[in-house]
């Protein structure tokens, strides 16, 4: 009889043994584009790819990808959502993330310390329909918020006044034609802009303090290995560019 | 397989059918290529104005300056018959006369689209907006533009095209077909030149006479060689009549050797057989004297005997040749056996044919076989109608000579007996 059991012991630790494998992970770009790809090969060098078979852990980079994942059991890590608080991410169960730009007082904070110019207040032009979204992220005492309704010279004079104007997430600043002539406008009255979105810094931005995708990469494989803390992580992020 | 020229009809004709068939739905393929690649030049077209309308519109944000370039866009393209934008609170047709329902199936589209409508080639651009950064995703879709083409330039693109490609390939096809024609044209002509060369010599082949007569248009045909077209032909008919040629030759020989001696040069019996018989009816028929000498050369065995077969061979060659050089054509000298030789004479009397005959004999015993010793020989005439009156058949005739030949030796050999 001990025989017996023995043996029946020994195959049932064998079958749950195989069931027990290291979590598997799925990787998914909802977005495609450069800076995605980019972190999508680091993370595949880093963890094993299971393709979207038996996925325990999920990554998922951009908002579209991450609005249409129904959790289960799987844990959700996610980068590339630009306002997680707006879409409850910060309420779902099983979902982490990393912020893919720096919240803009962690940016001023570095701006002023990298630059070392006087600390005065920052003017942060926002479209009136973007105005709610932006109270949520722009807080802080060196912020002072300046609405438009669709062209951010509308409220020139009231820029005019400030030395340093921060370029928020807002769809309707960043609308190619608009930013153009913000920065346009902002070269000629002098003034300093600064930013958390690496990608602009092409267009004569002075100030950017952006996420750094290896960073990034390093930080989203952490998640799907171990418990975080956190269910939101700030952005990893670092002075990319200071010209003045 | 049927004839060649049937064959090679059939081929070109099938060849030229599935060419046709080939061109036209080739050409109608490409003509439809074409017409869409006109197509994308509107879509090319469309995308780049709506770019351009979408950034005047942002940045001067102006409805009488929107007004306006719509206005340069619609009178810069002459295919283009209206223009329409719709981008923020602003939407406009350009010309006014144009209704908005005509671009409504633009507005309800998510992508880009070439739609036909009865007023035209209506392209739909959904203009999205611009965003500085990707970060933020795709831009939203704000408006529209369109342009409304007149169909005509497509259809009439699509037209030449299909026009040029047909014309071309049936121009190719033509010129093709035609070379073809012409080649089989003139394989055929070769063709019946080599039937002719086979008909005539099948004609040659099998009437023997038709061979003797016509021996000269054998000669032409060899000419005509030159007038074939291809170098295989022409090797081919030279070989038929070459084989032709070889053949008549033959037979003239065979038929030679069949009748004549070839120690002597003289006929044989075979030659007796088949023609003297006719011979002697035809001089009776038409009263023509007609004479037989019998010769036999004295001590022929003697000779053979003393200095062998060599030898008395030597003196038959010698003899014979004699007597050829000295009978006429008319005449028809005969070797009967052994030593002994009949001549007969046609339109000749003994007397004359006795003469021959002597000359003959002198002639031999002028020759000097080597041996110390004249040849000679003896020899009977007989003559018609001299020793016979109406009726006489070459035997009866030879039978006589015959008997005087034996005179001739028993009177002491080298002699012409003749009465």
């Amino acid at each position: 009889m001990g025989r017996i059991r023995i043996f029946f012991l020994t195959i049932g630790f064998v079958l749950i043994s195989s069931l027990a494998r290291p979590q598997d992970v799925c990787i998914f770009d909802s977005y495609g584009i450069d800076a995605t790809k980019e972190v999508l090969k680091l993370l595949k060098e880093r963890l094993k790819d299971s393709n979207g078979k038996n996925c325990r852990v999920k990554i998922i980079l951009g908002t579209p990808g991450v609005i249409k994942e129904r959790a289960g059991l799987s844990k959700v890590v996610y980068s590339f959502v630009m306002f997680p608080e707006l879409f409850g991410l910060d309420k779902r169960k099983n979902f982490y993330g990393v912020r893919i730009f720096p919240l803009p007082e962690k940016t001023a904070k570095e701006f002023f310390k990298t630059t070392k110019l006087p600390r005065k207040k920052i003017a942060v032009p926002v479209s009136r329909e973007n105005l709610q979204i932006a109270k949520l992220y722009v807080k802080g005492r060196y912020f002072k918020i300046i609405t438009f309704k669709k062209d951010p010279l509308e409220v020139k004079k009231e820029l005019q006044k400030y030395d340093y104007i921060y370029i928020f997430p807002d769809r309707k600043l960043l609308k190619l034609t608009n930013l153009l002539k913000l920065i346009g406008w902002a070269k000629e009255n002098k003034k300093i802009l600064l930013t958390g979105l690496p990608d602009i810094a092409k267009f004569g931005v002075n100030f950017v303090y952006g996420v750094d995708l290896k960073l990034l990469a390093y930080k989203l494989a952490s998640i799907a290995e171990n418990e975080p803390e956190e269910k939101i992580l700030p952005c990893p992020a670092k002075v990319q560019k200071w010209v003045h | 397989m049927g004839s060649l020229k049937v064959f090679l009809t059939a081929t070109i004709g099938i060849t030229v059918s599935v060419a046709l068939v080939f061109t036209l739905w080739f050409g109608y393929r490409f003509s439809n290529q074409a017409g869409n690649f006109y197509l994308k030049n509107f879509k090319d077209i469309t995308y780049l104005f709506g770019k351009n309308v979408q950034y005047m519109s942002e940045i001067y944000n102006n409805r009488t300056v929107v007004r306006q370039v719509l206005q340069n866009i619609k009178e810069r393209l002459k295919e283009a018959k209206a223009v329409y934008l719709r981008i923020g609170d602003i939407e406009m047709v350009y010309p006014g006369r144009y209704s908005k329902t005509i671009f409504f199936p633009c507005v309800e589209r998510l992508g880009s689209a070439v739609i036909t409508t009865s007023e035209g080639i209506l392209v739909c651009y959904p203009l999205h907006e611009e965003l500085a950064t990707s970060y933020l995703g795709k831009g939203r879709r704000e408006g529209t533009f369109a342009m409304l083409f007149v169909s005509s330039a497509y259809d009439e693109i699509r037209r030449l095209w299909l026009l040029k490609l047909v014309f071309s390939f049936l121009l190719i096809w033509g010129l093709v077909s035609a070379g073809l024609w012409g080649m089989v044209k003139l394989l055929n002509s070769d063709v019946e030149k080599i039937k002719k060369f086979v008909s005539i010599i099948e004609r040659f082949l099998t009437r023997a006479e038709f061979l003797e007569r016509n021996k000269s248009s054998l000669e032409s045909l060899k000419k005509r060689i030159g007038q074939f077209t291809f170098s295989e032909f022409k090797i081919l008919g030279n070989l038929l009549v070459n084989l032709a040629f070889e053949i008549s030759t033959l037979r003239e020989r065979l038929e030679r050797e069949a009748i004549e001696d070839p120690l002597t040069g003289l006929y044989n019996r075979n030659f007796l057989r088949k023609f003297a018989g006719s011979l002697v009816s035809l001089a009776k028929r038409e009263r023509i004297p007609f004479t037989v000498a019998v010769i036999d050369i004295d001590d022929f065995k003697k000779i053979n005997d003393t200095y062998g077969h060599a030898k008395g061979d030597e003196v038959l060659r010698t003899l014979g040749k004699i007597i050829r050089n000295r009978l006429r054509t008319s005449d028809a000298p005969v070797r009967m056996g052994g030593e002994e030789i009949l001549l007969m004479f046609f339109n000749a009397n003994k007397k004359e044919a006795s003469s021959v005959v002597e000359e003959i004999k002198e002639r031999l015993s002028e020759v000097d076989f080597g041996f110390g010793k004249r040849v000679t020989f003896s020899a009977g005439v007989a003559g018609f109608p001299e020793d016979f009156g109406q009726s006489v058949t070459l035997e009866e005739l030879v039978e006589l000579a015959d008997e005087r030949l034996y005179k001739a030796k028993r009177s002491g050999k080298n002699r012409v007996v003749w009465m």
